[in-house]
């Protein structure tokens, strides 16, 4: 009897282990992007998904998708493309090298589900340190984006991120993010300058 | 311990067919919902079917003539920027109405659409065609055609770029003449310039590059298609997959650069 138990129980390890393997955050980012869930149920909290590529773009015009923990260069263009699970305001804001947050977003848009949108070509220029572009899916509020985006990175720059979950996979060409929190998600690019 | 053997096969034989279990209840789904398809690998399928593989050697290599590009920059010359493309896969699939034909019927209720170019290059002698992706560059003096099939009906014009290598200038149309273009039916092959015996050439003065734009005809402005291109390459040539938005027409484009 005790063998057979160990039997079941070694059988629903294999299901898990299986599973999930097959459900790695990039295949369930792929198929929230892809196949949205059409309603949440009442009450539930939406958890959002997001894919992002950093466009590095070549003298020949051909754009070549980078994840967002890849490190750049002052004076490489590129563009950044983003999928995601909802319709959403996207924006783009910008830490410089001194540590200071641009209080208004340097780029903003909006993504549609099942569809992907591009930011226009960006250019940092800058004599030393890193510059960080933060990747932002806004959540659904009308004001205090800023906030939020302020509070989300001095969370993880204070490693005291306790009430944000998050699960990130980055390839070589993409970076995938699936919010287990609520609304909302961030990533960030940095531009190293020599 | 042969009951524990037994056993660890029966574990093996439960988790088995639980995973077929859920895997089949996620085939089940998949199917009904929209029977998507990773997009470049059925457009390959469209390729073999449709576009000419085969270089073919020119007729008359006696009588080869070439089209003469713009000299004269306009004094209005609009700024050019590439219009987005991404040399790499999509990440959303092939889904609408349809996949399963898409090897032979690529049809307009399908998400994306596409378009295969190539290169036709010849050889100094000019009785020699070779083929080669867009990604190659041309070397000044190599007289070149281009070969386009679509997945739609299209028109199709190449114009002249100059100047500054990220914000150049769009000189003017070189072909067809300006006003006019060349119409395409879906799936159908044709070869720029038109007349067998013509060619482009290019020279490295004022750094000057070719853009092939293959459009439906009613994309213009808005009723473009605001979605990148993606582009893969083979040894002989190039295919594209554009997302095309409801309401909206595919728009590619291409640039032929000269070699340095």
């Amino acid at each position: 009897m005790r063998i057979q138990y160990k039997a079941a129980i070694t059988a629903l390890a294999l299901v898990a282990a299986g599973f999930a393997h097959s459900a790695s955050t990039k295949d369930i980012v792929l198929d929230r992007v892809t196949m949205p869930i059409a309603a949440a149920a009442p009450g539930t909290v939406a958890n959002d998904a997001m894919a992002v590529s950093v466009l590095l773009e070549s003298p020949d015009g051909t754009l070549s998708p980078r994840s967002t923990n890849t490190l750049f260069h002052t004076g490489d263009r590129f563009r950044v493309k983003l999928l995601s699970s909802r319709d959403a305001k996207v924006s783009l804001y910008n830490t410089n090298p001194r540590g200071e947050l641009s209080q208004a977003p340097i780029w903003e848009g909006t993504v549609k589900v099942g569809l992907e949108t591009i930011t226009p070509r960006l250019k940092l220029e800058g004599d030393s340190g890193v510059d960080l572009l933060h990747v932002v899916l806004e959540p659904t509020r009308e004001t205090g984006v800023f906030s939020w985006v302020s509070g989300w990175l001095g969370a993880f720059k204070e490693g005291s991120n306790k009430d944000i979950r998050l699960d990130v996979q980055n390839t070589a060409s993409t970076t995938y993010l699936l919010s287990t929190s609520g609304e909302g998600l961030i990533t960030t690019i940095r531009i190293a300058h020599r | 311990m042969q009951t524990r053997t037994c056993n660890w096969r029966y574990a093996l034989l439960m988790a088995a067919s639980l995973m077929a279990l859920g895997n089949s209840a996620t085939a089940e789904e998949k199917s009904i919902a929209v029977e998507p398809a990773p997009a470049f690998p059925a457009f390959g399928q469209w390729v073999s079917t449709f576009v000419l593989a085969s270089p073919e050697a020119p007729t008359t290599p006696a009588a080869i003539e070439t089209i003469s590009l713009l000299r004269v920059v306009p004094a209005q010359a609009a700024s050019y920027e590439p219009a987005p493309m991404i040399v790499g896969m999509p990440e959303l699939p092939l889904v609408g109405d349809g996949v399963a034909q898409a090897a032979r019927n690529w049809g307009t209720n399908l998400n994306y659409q596409g378009m295969h170019m190539k290169l036709l290059v010849l050889n100094a002698k000019g009785d020699k065609r070779e083929l080669r992706p867009m990604s190659a560059p041309v070397r000044p003096g190599e007289r070149f055609k281009i070969r386009i099939a679509s997945t739609f009906s299209a028109v199709a014009a190449v114009d002249q770029v100059i100047g500054d290598t990220w914000y150049g200038q769009r000189a003017g149309q070189v072909y067809p003449s300006a006003g006019m273009s060349v119409q395409m039916n879906a799936g159908e092959t044709v070869e720029l310039p038109l007349k067998g015996n013509e060619y482009f050439v290019m020279d490295r003065s004022m750094n000057q590059r070719l853009l092939v734009t293959v459009r439906h005809a009613k994309a213009v402005d808005d009723a473009r298609s605001n979605q990148p291109s993606y582009r893969q390459d083979s040894k002989t040539g190039s295919s594209y997959l554009q997302l095309v938005p409801r309401g909206s027409f595919p728009a590619l484009e291409q640039l032929v650069f000269p070699a340095r």
